[in-house]
Order: C-alpha cells, then sequence, then structure tokens
C-alpha cells in the first residue's frame, strides 16, 4: 500500500479508515443485539464505494486504458460490486447480522487489496481491446458475487448450528430466516456462476484476438496458475448447481461447498498474484513517476 | 385539584376479594354516572379487569372527595362491607397516583410483565370514562400521557416484543425458519388443547393451510367448525407430513415414540430434504429426539420452548429499568403540567390587576379639558398592547421559574407580583378617595 502514489495512497488510508470504523460499527451492534448503526453503515460502505470509484477514475486517466489491468484494480472493483450488493439489499433486510457481516465483508476485501496495492503501470496493446472490459467486469462481477453467496452461507451455517442447538434468543429479530440465508446464497451462486461463464467466454476471445501482443501460447493459458484456479471454481460452482437439483442437497452442504469455492476464488484473485507466477495479467511494467494528480 | 387512585389489584388482593368490586362494562357505566352525580365538580374513569378495580379521580382539594370517601363509595355501590376491604385498598395520590396509572398502562403491574392486554383495558376504560362525560381537562391530559408513555417503552424497550407464552416462541420460531409464513403448511397431529392454542396462533400468522390430523373423528370435526381448518385421518398423517412445512405434534403416544428416526427420514427423502419444523408439545413426547440429528429437521420439544419463554421474561424483567425511567420522566413532565394549571388563574388574575392600574391612570390623566382628547382611545389600545407585552414578559420568567425552580416557586413568584400590584390598586384607590 506504501507503493501508492501520494494521492492515491490518502485515498486509499481514507477507504481503510472507513471500513475499519465500519467494521467496529458492526462489532458494537452486534454486541448490543440491535441494528442501530445499519445507516450508518450503509453510508460507510457509500463513502468505500465512493472513494474506491474515485480511485479508479484516477487510474483510468493515468494508464488511459479501462482501469483493471492489475489485481488491486480489480479488488476496488469488486468491493464497488460488494458495495453496491449490500446498498441494494439493505433497503429490505434490517436484521443486525445481516448489515454487520456484510460491513465486515467490505472491509476485509479492502484489508486484501492493501496486499496487492501498486502504482499504476503501463498497460499491454492488448488492455485496450473490448474483450477485456468484458471479461475484467464479469470476472468481477462473478467474484463479488461468490463472495456475497460466501457471506451468506456463513451466515447459514451459524444460524443452522444455532437452530439446531436451540439458541434461539441469539437469532430471534436478529438474523434473517434461514429460507432466505439459503436463497440469497443460491442467487450468488447463480448469479457468480453466470458472470464466471460469461468471463470464460470472453477470456477467450481475448486469448484468441491477443495471444500473440501478450506472448502467450495455448500451452501457457492452460498451464497458468490463475486460469487453473478459476476453471475449477467454475467446474465446482457447476457441481453444486446441477448436483443440488439432482441429489437434493441440503443446505448445508451447499454452504460447506460455497465456502469452498469463496475461498478458491479469492486464491484465484489474491493468492496467485502473491503466491504463484502468473502471467494472466496485462501490464507491461511500473509507469512513468506521475502522480495521479498531476495526470488530472 | 388533586389526583386519586383507589383501588384493589392482584398485588395488593386476592381472586375473592378482587371479584367483589369487579365490574363489567355496564356496572362501569353506572359507576361513572354515580360517581358524577354525588362529586359533579370531578373527573372520574373506572379500570376494572380480572387483575384490578381501579378509580381514577381528579377532584376538589378541598370541596372534593378525599380518598377515603371515594373508598367508601365504591365499597358501597357493590354492596361490600368498607372493613373487608379495607385491609386490601391501595389508595394513592398526586405524584405516586399519576406513576402509578402510567406503570398499570404500559403492563409493567401486570402479572406477565409486557403483556399488551392491559394497554387496550385502559384504553377502553378512558373511552367508556369519555363516552359518560365524566373525563375532563387532567384526566384527559393524565390518560393521553399515559398512552405516550406506553408507546415510548414499547418503541425502546424490548419488554413487549419478546414472547413469552409456549406457543408464541413456536410461531417465532416458524418465522426463524420461513421466509414467508403466508405459505407454510401447518400439520396439527391430535386435537388437544394445546394443539388448538397452536391452531390459533398459526392461523393468526395466517397460513396458506392448517390441517388437523386426529384419531378422534369427533374432535376433529369440533376444530374444523371451530376455527375453520382443515381436518384428515389419522391414517393420511405420513402423506400430509411430506406436503407439511411446520408439523406440530399435539397426539398422545402411550408406548414408546409415535415417530422414530428411520420414519422421518424416509419422510425427508419423500420430501427432497425440504426444510421441516417440528414442534413436539406433548408429554410424554410423540418425536424421538434423535429426529433432530437429521439434516433439514429441526425438532423442538415443550421444555426448549418454555426455556426460551422464561428467558425472555428474565430479559423483559431486564428491561425494567429503563421503561422505570421512562416513566419517571413522564411523570415528571406531567406533574409539572398539572402544577401549573394553578398558577394559570393567577397570571389571569395579574392581568387584570395589570389592567385596573391602567384604568386607574388613564382616569387620572383624562381629567378637565383633556377629558375628551381625541387621542384618548389610541392611548388606551398603546398601553393595552404594554401591559400584554408585559404580562408576556411576566409569564415567560413564570414559567422559567417552574422549569428552574419547580412549580410552587413560580406559584410564589405569581403571587408576590399580583399581591404588588393589588397594593399599588389599594394605594391609588386611597389617593383618590
Amino acid at each position: 500500500m506504501l507503493q501508492l502514489v501520494s494521492l492515491e495512497k490518502y485515498l486509499f488510508l481514507v477507504i481503510v479508515a472507513a471500513s475499519l470504523v465500519s467494521s467496529g460499527l458492526g462489532c458494537i451492534q452486534i454486541t448490543k443485539g440491535d441494528a442501530r448503526f445499519g445507516r450508518l453503515l450503509a453510508a460507510f460502505a457509500s463513502l468505500q464505494m465512493t472513494l474506491g470509484a474515485v480511485l479508479l477514475i484516477f487510474r483510468a486517466v493515468e494508464i488511459q486504458a479501462f482501469p483493471m489491468t492489475s489485481v488491486f484494480e480489480s479488488m476496488l472493483v469488486l468491493m464497488v460490486f460488494i458495495g453496491i450488493a449490500f446498498l441494494f439489499l439493505s433497503a429490505f433486510i434490517h436484521q443486525v447480522w445481516f448489515l454487520s457481516v456484510m460491513a465486515w465483508v467490505l472491509s476485509a476485501l479492502i484489508l486484501l487489496s492493501a496486499f496487492v496495492a501498486r502504482p499504476a503501470a503501463a498497460p499491454q496493446a492488448a488492455a485496450e481491446t473490448p474483450w477485456v472490459i468484458a471479461h475484467a467486469l464479469s470476472m468481477s462481477l462473478s467474484g463479488a458475487m461468490i463472495i456475497f453467496a460466501g457471506a451468506m452461507s456463513i451466515l447459514f451455517l451459524w444460524s443452522r448450528k444455532q437452530l439446531k442447538s436451540k439458541q434461539f434468543l441469539t437469532l430471534f429479530g436478529k438474523m434473517p430466516t434461514l429460507e432466505k440465508l439459503q436463497a440469497l446464497n443460491l442467487l450468488g451462486l447463480r448469479l457468480g456462476f453466470a458472470a464466471m461463464t460469461f468471463g470464460f467466454v470472453s477470456g477467450i476471445g481475448l486469448a484468441a484476438v491477443s495471444s500473440r501482443e501478450l506472448g502467450m501460447t495455448p500451452a501457457d493459458w492452460l498451464a497458468d496458475s490463475k486460469i487453473v484456479l478459476i476453471a475449477v471454481t467454475w467446474g465446482l460452482l457447476l457441481c453444486i448447481l446441477v448436483l443440488r437439483r439432482v441429489f437434493a442437497f441440503s443446505g448445508k452442504v451447499v454452504a460447506q461447498a460455497t465456502l469452498l469455492v469463496c475461498f478458491l476464488i479469492l486464491f484465484a484473485f489474491i493468492g496467485s498474484e502473491l503466491f504463484c507466477k502468473s502471467g494472466h495479467g496485462l501490464i507491461n511494467q511500473p509507469a512513468e513517476s506521475s502522480s495521479s494528480s498531476q495526470a488530472l | 385539584m388533586q389526583i386519586i387512585l383507589v383501588g384493589i389489584n392482584h398485588k395488593t388482593a386476592p381472586v375473592e376479594v378482587r371479584e367483589k368490586l369487579a365490574c363489567d362494562t355496564s356496572l362501569v357505566t353506572e359507576a361513572l354516572g354515580g360517581l358524577k352525580a354525588e362529586y359533579p365538580s370531578g373527573e372520574f374513569v373506572l379500570l376494572s379487569t380480572c387483575n384490578r378495580t381501579e378509580c381514577y379521580a381528579a377532584v376538589d382539594k378541598v370541596a372534593g372527595p378525599a380518598p377515603t370517601e371515594l373508598a367508601n363509595w365504591l365499597a358501597a355501590f357493590r354492596n361490600v362491607a368498607i372493613e373487608s376491604i379495607k385491609s386490601y385498598l391501595d389508595i394513592k395520590t398526586s405524584e405516586d397516583a399519576v406513576a402509578h396509572l402510567f406503570t398499570v398502562a404500559a403492563s409493567l403491574d401486570s402479572m406477565v410483565i409486557g403483556e399488551s392486554q392491559i394497554t387496550a383495558q385502559v384504553k377502553e376504560s378512558y373511552k367508556l370514562a369519555c363516552q359518560c362525560g365524566t373525563t375532563g381537562k387532567i384526566l384527559n391530559q393524565l390518560f393521553h400521557d399515559a398512552f405516550r408513555t406506553t408507546k415510548d417503552i414499547v418503541t425502546n424497550t424490548s419488554i413487549a416484543s419478546r414472547r413469552v407464552s409456549v406457543a408464541g416462541v413456536a410461531v417465532d420460531l416458524a418465522r426463524q425458519l420461513f421466509s414467508n409464513m403466508k405459505s407454510a403448511y401447518v400439520v396439527v397431529a391430535g386435537a388437544g388443547q394445546m394443539g388448538e392454542l397452536l391452531v390459533e396462533h398459526f392461523q393468526h400468522e395466517n397460513c396458506k393451510e392448517v390441517t388437523v390430523v386426529n384419531r378422534s373423528e369427533q374432535r376433529r370435526c369440533q376444530l374444523v367448525e371451530k376455527h375453520q381448518v382443515s381436518a384428515k385421518p389419522w391414517g393420511s398423517l405420513d402423506e400430509e407430513i411430506v406436503k407439511a412445512n411446520i408439523i406440530v405434534g399435539a397426539a398422545s403416544a402411550h408406548e414408546g415414540y409415535l415417530f422414530d428416526k428411520d420414519r422421518i427420514k424416509s419422510l425427508m427423502a419423500q420430501r427432497r430434504n425440504r426444510v421441516l419444523l417440528i414442534i413436539d408439545i406433548t408429554v410424554p413426547r410423540c418425536f424421538d429426539p434423535e429426529i433432530g440429528r437429521i439434516e433439514n429437521v429441526y425438532l423442538y420439544s415443550i421444555d426448549d420452548l418454555a426455556q426460551v419463554a422464561r428467558d425472555n421474561i428474565q430479559l423483559r424483567q431486564g428491561d425494567l429499568e429503563q421503561a422505570i425511567h421512562i416513566i419517571h420522566r413522564y411523570v415528571s413532565d406531567f406533574m409539572d403540567w398539572f402544577l401549573m394549571r394553578d398558577v394559570g388563574p393567577l397570571v389571569g388574575r395579574v392581568k387584570a390587576a395589570f389592567e385596573q392600574i391602567r384604568d386607574i391612570e388613564m382616569d387620572k390623566f383624562f381629567v378637565g379639558p383633556r377629558q375628551n382628547a381625541e387621542c384618548k382611545q389610541q392611548m388606551d389600545a398603546a398601553i393595552g398592547r404594554i401591559i400584554n407585552k408585559l404580562c408576556h414578559c411576566v409569564i415567560n420568567n413564570i414559567d422559567l421559574i417552574s422549569k428552574e425552580h419547580g412549580p410552587e416557586e413560580a406559584e410564589k413568584f405569581a403571587e408576590n407580583i399580583l399581591t404588588n400590584a393589588n397594593d399599588i390598586i389599594s394605594e391609588e384607590k386611597n389617593k383618590t378617595q
């Protein structure tokens, strides 16, 4: 994070601070047992999303391309998508556990982004093709939906455990119904699968058009850690959605599988960047030492 | 004026005494009419429920009846010897009476704290008194403040929101599992008293369908007639369970359990593992507790529900302190208003004295050649306006003193001004004479 240029760094620090405050508020309202900071959490989420969007605009101006060429930018887009889902659903779901967990998920994503925060770098020529926009947006949307489904499955599993162990008082009026959590989990998985499928198709299109410019052969693509992880995730998603219908999987099995998918997608987004070597990027080299403010 | 409460309640008197003073609607109407006829300047509301018979009155401090006189009247009205109820009587005046009403209306004085029935009963009693014309400015304000206090307590504490009955907790559980109770299909196996109570509760939740499955056809038909539910013979129980979202076990099982784990497991397979809530309210239980281990089956016995009901009662007690704090605030506001009422007429008298001074001064000025001066009318109006403005200053100061030092001090202040004004008037009158 410290590698970011001044203006980006300050903006990102404000986002991190807002996320820490909203996490704290989420903790307080869970201890108090009511959604007393519901509106405040929504306001903080809006602030984080707006600043994230401003950061992305700075990047776009600086690199003169669609700002999804690095993992940091993708994480910001992911955060904006999750924020939108949170704001939309918070209008209908007011239970304290839902609001707090969504605030924590947003904060967790922002903190994870801090690990992969790098200054803007000059994009490759392939980054200017429309395939990139379609691919990056749909994969980010898919990631956001899967992370959302993961959050819902955590709530589902915890809720189920409390109900099975007859600890109802921790749930009454504080947690969305089990049926609703299951439905939201499935909705996240379905949307995630649809977006990921589209992301795959557009990714294949991108590879076909720009393989030479990116210096990647089909074998390179198939062996790339990030692509392998995403493919496994896609396969797992397909299995969950199909087998659930065929074998009438219980909510618990679906929730556990969702958590696995969620972990895989997060690892594909961040882990592959930190721990594996991946050629799945659209950056040539670090940009010239011009700050965002100067660019603007 | 003073506010009086005279009555008995479940805390001061046993049921044998309470029933002696209890009144139905027609008796309450008769009593209110009698009280108004006996004490025309007083205001009265009579609250009579199974737990209390209480008369709230606002009467003249000097000319009105004393609390004991009111108690005698009530005893005589119900043909009860006052000696037999004297030791059970709860008599309170002014602030204590106000606090008692607010506590009763907010259901903090009920047998089950937080039950909403008493609030409705207080409202009904007040409405009846209004219809009988026995309320006035004081009791209107008092009862409206009582309802406001109740609303504040209900909104800001969880005293009334937690269920304290087994049937209520069962409904809460169903609402925690299913998003839309309107699409829930409820099967009640057995038609005992508890089963019937749950039928009522689930019907109140507008469940899609409530079906009673019972061995005895006669009892089944009784329930169908009484609650307009559907009924099925005992043999179709498995078939109904496959369709149901919620099962209420209310049938007696004399030997072992009616349902064991394997039977429910096979039924769950037919249901394609849809979530099933089982509420077993019979003793001995009709569902094997092992059934609770099956995935997507949530089984609760009457003890589980009763425990939650008990926990909720304790939590309601925990909110009591906050509720009492709210009541204190409202009582204090009401008493300020009530005591300030005595200052109101004083302010009127101060204004009248000021106007008298104006008249004296005007008479002194417009004598001789000035007697028919054209400006007399304009001057009169101008001085009238000055007096109004000065009176406004006096009222503001009275309000300020009342807020800072209490209504008694404000009354003293107003009385001082009035004495001074009256001194000036008598001095001027003496001079003229």
